[in-house]
């Protein structure tokens, strides 16, 4: 089996996509998710929430824009797809509201609403492993609260929330793949909380603690069994703990100041997943839009590949499909580019179904060394 | 350091302590905070940015710091007169709500060391992350007095959703070279996690608790 290593070397732009061809003001590309457990891999979906408050749907595999949900009145903060039942996407939003999308039925409309316990928006949702529970983290009310909320999902009624653990924000919520009762959350206030749903009481509930001392932007279950859990701050800090004893697995915190010069790079988008405990695998970026891919399990950082000429603004998120090794990165400049290590002649100028695509850029002059 | 007149900022940083020292004497130590008005960027969809940074004076020098420690950060931290507590005093609070809530509030931040602190969760319940008081973990490398002054000297720049922020870099007791080297660092360091740079920063302005505004960009 090919290691990861090797597959994220032999990566190269497949395809691009654009949503908006405005460039007075592109549309940004905030999150991505992707349908997992479908039986047919080609026609898999993944959803590319932007700015303009909508979410898109794409053919995972070939980044064939599939349609197009009017979701939200105001910015979408996170989206994910059932677990079990891939047709169900849920999306939360600063609007105070989390929805539950049928994808089967079309025009999607939303199977369910989901509201109350608290008065302000969401700032992230997630779906437990066997698609029963609903959980959302709530941005600060007015009476600087702030609620994790959860919800039955097949019958929708409010199961209850947790308020007492929260200082700032809730900017991440993710439930364990496989253990339906344990969830994890990442705050502005730089805490990620892991809770065990068995318990009663959310004093009891509250397991461990885990301190960043900054802002948490990503988080996320990895290693052998889901049993770490690691976490991406706004200030560019990576950090990884074993889940049930609070322990530092691995802690990155200059790694900007690691690598200089042609392989500087200005912010951290994710996480590539890898269930090889031992080794780390991070996409970074650059200011002009080039992606980095880092190894950062030794102290010295080494980069596997540079992928660039794809995207000229921030990337902001990524999805790596682990079945056929591709890469699909969405940024700020209106773009989704699929990075695939077979050799898929690119498709950069067909027109399928009459979706327009973006010229390749022209290569951008710069005058000043950076 | 590039767009901000130097002179101009000397000049501003006198006027504040002019008045505050001659003008209008105040019964507590004023404190110095630097706002911040930012332009060309949109809270909802642009990519967040925020920081910590250490400044080289302290900000804040009456910041209490409680050590929650195993014997050897306690013994250290007796030694230099600085408030802490073990994991016996801790299980007495019980989880008791109230207790805990009024732990937090005598304090301004915690240390922990690396074995007491995975068992604050089970020991305080969530009291203290409430508070956002959570303690930072201290392990025995570092010396216990350099890292207290690491955290009295940190200062966080963290984006809400309105375009303007403040952080204190520092009082009226400090010297103006001290405020000088402090506010030059905040600037420079703030500046380059945004993404335009300069482009993204509108205005700078200067004041002390009481005083007057100056503006310095």
């Amino acid at each position: 089996m090919e290691s990861l290593t090797s597959q994220l070397n032999n990566l190269q732009l497949a395809q691009k996509s654009a949503i908006s061809l405005a460039k007075t003001e592109p549309e940004y590309i905030l999150t991505l998710a992707a349908q997992e457990n479908r039986c047919e891999d080609s026609e898999s979906l993944l959803a590319a929430t932007s700015s303009n408050f909508t979410i898109r749907l794409y053919n995972k595999t070939t980044l064939a824009s599939s349609s197009n949900i009017q979701a939200h009145d105001t910015v979408i903060t996170g989206i994910t797809f059932g677990n079990e039942d891939p047709n169900i996407l849920i999306s939360s939003s600063s609007d105070k509201t989390v929805k539950c999308w049928d994808l089967r039925s079309s025009p999607e409309n939303a199977a369910q609403t989901f509201q109350g316990g608290c008065n302000t928006g969401f700032g992230s949702v997630d779906i437990n492993s066997d698609d029963r529970l609903i959980c959302a983290g709530t941005e600060v009310d007015k009476n600087k609260d702030v609620f994790m909320i959860f919800w039955d999902r097949r019958k929708s009624s409010y199961l209850g929330s947790y308020t007492e653990s929260f200082e700032n924000e809730i900017t991440q919520v993710k439930f364990h793949p496989s253990k339906s009762d344990c969830i994890a959350s990442g705050a502005s206030d730089g805490l990620v909380n892991i809770f065990n749903l068995k318990e009663t009481d959310e004093d009891d509930a509250l397991q461990l603690t885990l301190n960043t001392e900054s802002f948490v932007a990503r988080i996320g279950w990895c290693g052998e069994d889901y049993s770490n859990i690691y976490c991406i701050t706004d200030v560019d800090t990576y950090h990884v703990w074993d889940a049930t004893e609070g322990d530092v697995i691995k802690e990155v915190l200059n790694l900007k100041d690691k690598l200089k010069g042609e392989e500087s790079i200005d912010y951290m988008i994710d996480v590539v997943p890898t269930l090889d405990t031992s080794k780390h695998f991070l996409a970074t970026g650059t200011k002009s839009g080039d992606i980095k891919l880092l190894d950062v399990t030794s102290k010295i950082p080494d980069m596997i590949s540079c992928l660039s000429k794809g995207h000229n603004e921030i990337v902001r998120c990524i999805y790596y499909n682990v079945q056929n090794r591709t890469l699909v990165t969405g940024g700020e400049d209106s773009l989704l580019c699929l990075w695939s290590s077979e050799n898929i002649t690119p498709n950069t100028n067909s027109s399928k179904r009459g979706v327009k695509m973006k010229q390749t850029p022209t290569k951008r002059l710069k005058p000043y060394k950076r | 350091m590039s767009k901000i007149n130097r002179d101009n900022l000397r000049e501003s940083i006198n006027n504040i302590f002019e008045f505050s020292t001659k003008t209008k004497k105040r019964k507590f130590t004023e404190s110095i905070e630097l706002q911040i008005g930012l332009k060309n960027y949109d809270p909802q969809k642009d990519k967040r940015f925020s920081g910590t940074i250490q400044l080289r004076h302290i900000p804040k020098p009456k910041m209490k710091v409680c050590i929650l420690g195993d014997q050897i950060h306690c013994d250290q931290a007796k030694a230099n007169e600085m408030p802490c507590m073990d994991a016996d005093m801790l299980k007495k609070l019980n989880k008791d709500k109230k207790l805990v809530k009024k732990l937090a509030k005598r304090y301004d931040a915690f240390l922990a060391s690396e074995t007491l602190i995975k068992q604050i969760p089970r020991l305080l319940g969530p009291g203290l992350n409430k508070a956002g008081k959570f303690p930072t973990p201290i392990s025995h490398n570092q010396s216990l007095v350099s890292k207290v002054q690491q955290v009295k000297g940190t200062i966080k720049f963290q984006m809400k959703k309105v375009l303007c922020l403040s952080v204190c870099i520092g009082h009226i007791n400090m010297s103006q070279e001290e405020v000088y080297t402090n506010v030059n660092l905040a600037i420079n360091f703030l500046v380059s996690l945004l993404k335009k740079n300069w482009q993204n920063v509108r205005t700078l302005h200067i004041k002390s608790s009481m005083g007057p505004v100056q503006r310095i960009y």
